[in-house]
C-alpha cells in the first residue's frame, strides 16, 4: 500500500478544490483514479491526461511510496 | 555531437513578457556574425468578447517540471530538424492583462527559412505539448478555462 502525492492543474483545481492532495492505501494508478472520482465525481466530465513522475501513463501501474501524480487537462498555453 | 550538451533551460518568467527584455535579447545576438536572420513570435494577451462579457487578463499556470523536461525535448528535436545557430523561449506564469505578452519565442539561423520555419512549429508545439494552462478571467472577475484550437 502506497501513499501518493496528487496534483491537480487547470480546471480539475477547480474541481478538487485544491492543487494537491496526499491519498494513503493505494496500490495501483487505476484505483487511485476511482478513489478520486468518488471524492470528486464531476471529474468524470473531464478529458485529462495523467503523469506518474513526469512520465505519462496510458494503462494502470503498480504506485510506489512517494510517487507523485498529475492529473492534467487538454493544454492552453501560449 | 552539439545538441547533447543543451541542458534543460527554465523558460517561465513570472509576470509579462516586457519590450525592454525583448530589445535586449535581440542586441545580445549582435556579437553573433554567423547569425543572417531571426525569426521571433509574440504571443499577446487578447481581449475576447465571450457571452458579452470582454477577457481582462489570462492567469497563466503549468506543470512546471514536466514541461521544462517536455520543452527540452521539444528544442532537441527542433536543433535536429533546423540548422539553428541559437533558441530561446520564454512562457509568462501569472496573472497576464490584455495587451500583455506572455510568450517569446526567439529563432536565429545563418539563412532566414530555418529560423522562420523552426519559429513557426516550436509556436504550435508549445500550443498543443507544454502542460500549462491558462485561466480567462473577464472584467467582472468570472473566469472561464482558456481552450487552444
Amino acid at each position: 500500500m502506497a501513499t501518493v502525492k496528487v496534483l491537480f492543474f487547470g480546471k480539475l483545481t477547480d474541481i478538487a478544490g485544491n492543487e494537491q492532495l496526499t491519498i494513503e492505501g493505494i496500490d495501483y494508478s487505476n484505483q487511485l483514479i476511482e478513489n478520486l472520482e468518488f471524492k470528486f465525481p464531476k471529474i468524470k466530465n473531464n478529458i485529462y491526461s495523467i503523469a506518474v513522475n513526469n512520465k505519462m501513463i496510458f494503462n494502470s501501474i503498480k504506485l510506489e511510496n512517494g510517487d507523485v501524480i498529475a492529473l492534467m487537462p487538454p493544454f492552453s498555453g501560449g | 555531437m552539439q545538441t547533447k550538451d543543451r541542458k534543460p533551460k527554465n523558460i517561465f518568467v513570472d509576470g509579462p513578457i516586457l519590450a525592454d527584455f525583448i530589445g535586449e535579447s535581440i542586441a545580445k545576438h549582435s556579437t553573433n556574425h554567423t547569425i543572417g536572420g531571426h525569426s521571433i513570435f509574440l504571443g499577446q494577451v487578447r481581449a475576447d468578447k465571450i457571452n458579452n462579457q470582454l477577457v481582462a487578463s489570462i492567469e497563466y499556470t503549468a506543470n512546471q517540471s514536466l514541461a521544462l523536461e517536455k520543452m527540452h525535448e521539444i528544442r532537441e528535436n527542433i536543433f535536429e530538424k533546423y540548422d539553428l545557430t541559437c533558441l530561446h523561449v520564454h512562457h509568462s506564469l501569472g496573472r497576464i492583462s490584455v495587451g500583455e505578452i506572455c510568450l517569446f519565442v526567439f529563432a536565429s539561423s545563418v539563412h532566414r527559412a530555418a529560423a522562420i520555419e523552426a519559429c513557426n512549429e516550436l509556436v504550435e508545439s508549445i500550443k498543443k505539448e507544454l502542460p500549462i494552462w491558462g485561466k480567462e478571467i473577464f472584467e467582472n472577475e468570472e473566469f472561464q478555462w482558456k481552450i487552444n484550437h
